[in-house]
């Protein structure tokens, strides 16, 4: 069987041959993952060269910490913790002011978003994408990406309070825009 | 129904939108991924080696370029000179010495002379002639006898028969062999080599593509300064007075910066600057001076020195006066460029380490002073070298230490370090001085971030 297929077959093989420095395996590990992954980095960036940017940062770093998984839980969240937080990272260091000026009290109050299940991924990315940056790395990360609010404090250098405001922002927002969205389609 | 936007039933409803979204990545991110991940491995090793022959190419060419006059005795060989020695009495001093092409007499006779041993400036070797006589110093071109006389009814006498070959041609066969009897040529060119294959073959680290640390050191330890070649510190000649060797307290500063190339190697370099102050005493009957002489010159650790002094030269050269003691106050100081590789044992918070280093230092125009003392008076007087230029000389540095990483950026270093001599520091005409130190030092030493370069379209 052809290594290539091998590592199609068992992904531990495949993280086996990179932590062993093989070129070939990298690549292939790269050939797997870089479509999610460039998604992500999409998600997060404002622009396509930001997001290739990040996309690279991430598999470089990929290979060099590669050694630190030790198999224990799934290596495609490992993966995409490291593109999250590289995306997050690269966004911190160009724009550090969008978010630790617009700290706030975080708010408990619920938000409506019945709707938000009837919409399209592309509807529903065009609407997240009208969201200020800040919150919209926020919302993204916490929301879609599943990261907690102590994971994203961590990965944009802010409080834990500035995360949750920031997200509590994003919903009212979010839902607003939704709402005008929804209310033009009834008419 | 109303749904609360909270991460639990948002997974339902948007992380399935998302979680199959893939985008294709355009192929030039893959390639500088490789040129980022994999070329540079290349990339280095090439800039490694090359920076590595043309350091061998230097040292070596260093080497030639300052490791040109032979000792004496080497001198003699070329020369196909014949010595015997034979022991006699030793109670008069007969010196003849040779001069190139020419004959001088010299006589001088001196009575006995008491010595004032209970004076306090006394506290270095001393050398004490109870009776010293010289009869008469006899030259041809190619005779040298020497004759020393002891009180203890030996004689040494030194007989060196040589040819009579112009000094130039010595010269030229001398130079023209040193270029193939290079002792440290085969081991320096194999080691280097070796080295330079370990370095490149051992696997690279991951974590980081360079890693730059500065170092700062104090260091304390002995300077060894000797005379090379025959230096006999027994003749009263004022040519060849004074110690042959002396240890001495050194000071030296380093700052250094290392390249790790991986996890056990680094590149190091830098500079470091020594200074050292150290007094010398000995106790002479007299000296004598050749006829013609008008100065008096001194073979000292620092350079060969001469003492202009009308008054002083006038004494020695009639015999009126005799020098009953001399007191040199020397102060050199160096700069130096190291270049050489750490090999690191492990990576822990505790690291011994070895460190093997060729470095070219600087020998700045040192100074000198002596203080004789006549009739209980002691006078100073500043001698002059003759060549008082900055001096080149090359060292190996070996050197052996522990590296305590107090943090990520910070570690403690303490070092020993083993400075051989390579080349000897050229101060006269066929005279050399061997310099080497051993220090032990404590410093600091602060890891830059670790900085990737990454390639953009």
């Amino acid at each position: 069987m052809m290594s290539s297929e091998i590592w199609r077959n068992d992904e531990n093989e495949l993280v086996t041959a990179c932590k062993k420095g093989n070129q070939a395996a990298f690549k292939f590990l790269y050939q797997l993952n870089s479509g999610w992954m460039y998604a992500i980095c999409l998600r997060y960036m404002s622009s396509k060269e930001e997001a290739q940017d990040v996309l690279q940062d991430s598999f470089v770093l990929i290979y060099r910490k590669i050694d630190s998984f030790n198999f224990e839980g799934s290596f495609k969240g490992w993966m995409r913790k490291i593109t999250v937080n590289c995306a997050l990272s690269t966004f911190r260091k160009k724009t550090p002011h969008l978010i630790s000026l617009a700290d706030s009290a975080p708010s408990n109050e619920p938000i409506d978003i019945e709707f938000l299940q009837n919409l399209q991924l592309e509807e529903l990315k065009k609407l997240i994408n009208l969201l200020p940056k800040g919150r919209r790395q926020v919302f993204t990360a916490y929301v879609i990406d599943g990261f907690s609010h102590k994971e994203i404090a961590e990965m944009l250098e802010i409080s834990e309070g500035t995360s949750k405001s920031q997200l509590f922002d994003a919903k009212k927002e979010l839902k607003r825009a939704i709402e005008n969205e929804y209310m033009i389609a009834k008419k | 129904m109303e749904n609360e936007l909270n991460k639990d039933n948002l997974k339902g409803v948007l992380f399935q939108n998302f979680e199959e979204e893939v985008a294709t990545a355009p192929e030039i991110v893959w390639d500088n991924i490789e040129k980022e991940l994999f070329s540079q491995k290349k990339n280095k090793g090439i800039l490694w080696f090359s920076s590595f022959l043309v350091f061998c190419l230097l040292s070596v060419g260093g080497f030639f370029l300052f490791f040109q006059n032979p000792s004496e005795k080497q001198l003699i060989d070329k020369s196909q000179a014949k010595v015997v020695r034979e022991d006699k009495n030793r109670s008069n001093l007969e010196v003849a010495s040779v001069k190139n092409n020419s004959t001088v007499k010299t006589s001088q006779e001196k009575g006995n002379n008491e010595i004032n041993t209970n004076n306090t400036l006394i506290q270095q070797p001393e050398k004490q002639f109870s009776k010293n006589e010289t009869k008469s110093n006899q030259v041809k071109n190619t005779q040298l006898v020497n004759t020393i006389n002891s009180s203890e009814n030996q004689k040494i006498e030194t007989k060196i028969v040589a040819e009579n070959k112009p000094l130039s041609s010595i010269d030229s066969n001398r130079q023209e062999s040193q270029l193939f009897r290079f002792p440290y040529l085969k081991p320096i060119i194999s080691g280097s080599i070796l080295a330079l294959k370990t370095m490149l073959d051992f696997p690279k680290s991951k974590d980081c593509t360079s890693k730059i640390s500065l170092q700062l050191a104090e260091n304390r330890g002995i300077n060894v300064r000797s005379i090379d070649g025959q230096f006999d510190s027994q003749s009263m000649k004022s040519k060849t007075v004074g110690e042959r060797k002396i240890p001495t307290k050194l000071r030296l500063h380093q700052f250094g910066i290392n390249y790790q190339i991986n996890e056990k190697f680094d590149i190091n370099t830098g500079f470091q600057f020594g200074k050292s102050e150290f007094q010398s005493r000995w106790f002479y009957r007299q000296f004598y001076l050749e006829n013609g002489e008008t100065t008096v010159e001194l073979k000292t650790l620092n350079g060969e020195a001469t003492l202009d002094n009308e008054e002083i030269v006038t004494e020695i050269a009639t015999g009126d006066t005799v020098l009953y003691k001399l007191r040199a106050n020397y102060s050199s100081s160096f700069f130096s460029l190291p270049f050489g590789f750490t090999y690191n044992f492990n990576q822990n918070k505790l690291s011994p380490f070895i460190r093997y280093a060729v470095s070219l230092d600087f020998h700045q125009s040192p100074t000198i002073s002596l203080d004789i003392q006549k009739n209980g008076t002691l006078k100073n007087y500043d001698l002059k070298f003759q060549n008082n230029t900055i001096r080149f000389a090359m060292q190996q540095i070996v050197s052996a230490g522990l590296d305590y990483k107090i943090n990520k950026n910070w570690s403690a270093i303490l070092e020993s370090k083993l400075a051989i001599p390579v080349s000897k520091i050229n101060v006269g005409t066929n005279y050399k001085l061997k310099s080497s130190y051993l220090t032990l030092g404590i410093g600091i030493k602060y890891t830059l971030p670790c900085a990737n370069q990454k390639p953009k379209k």
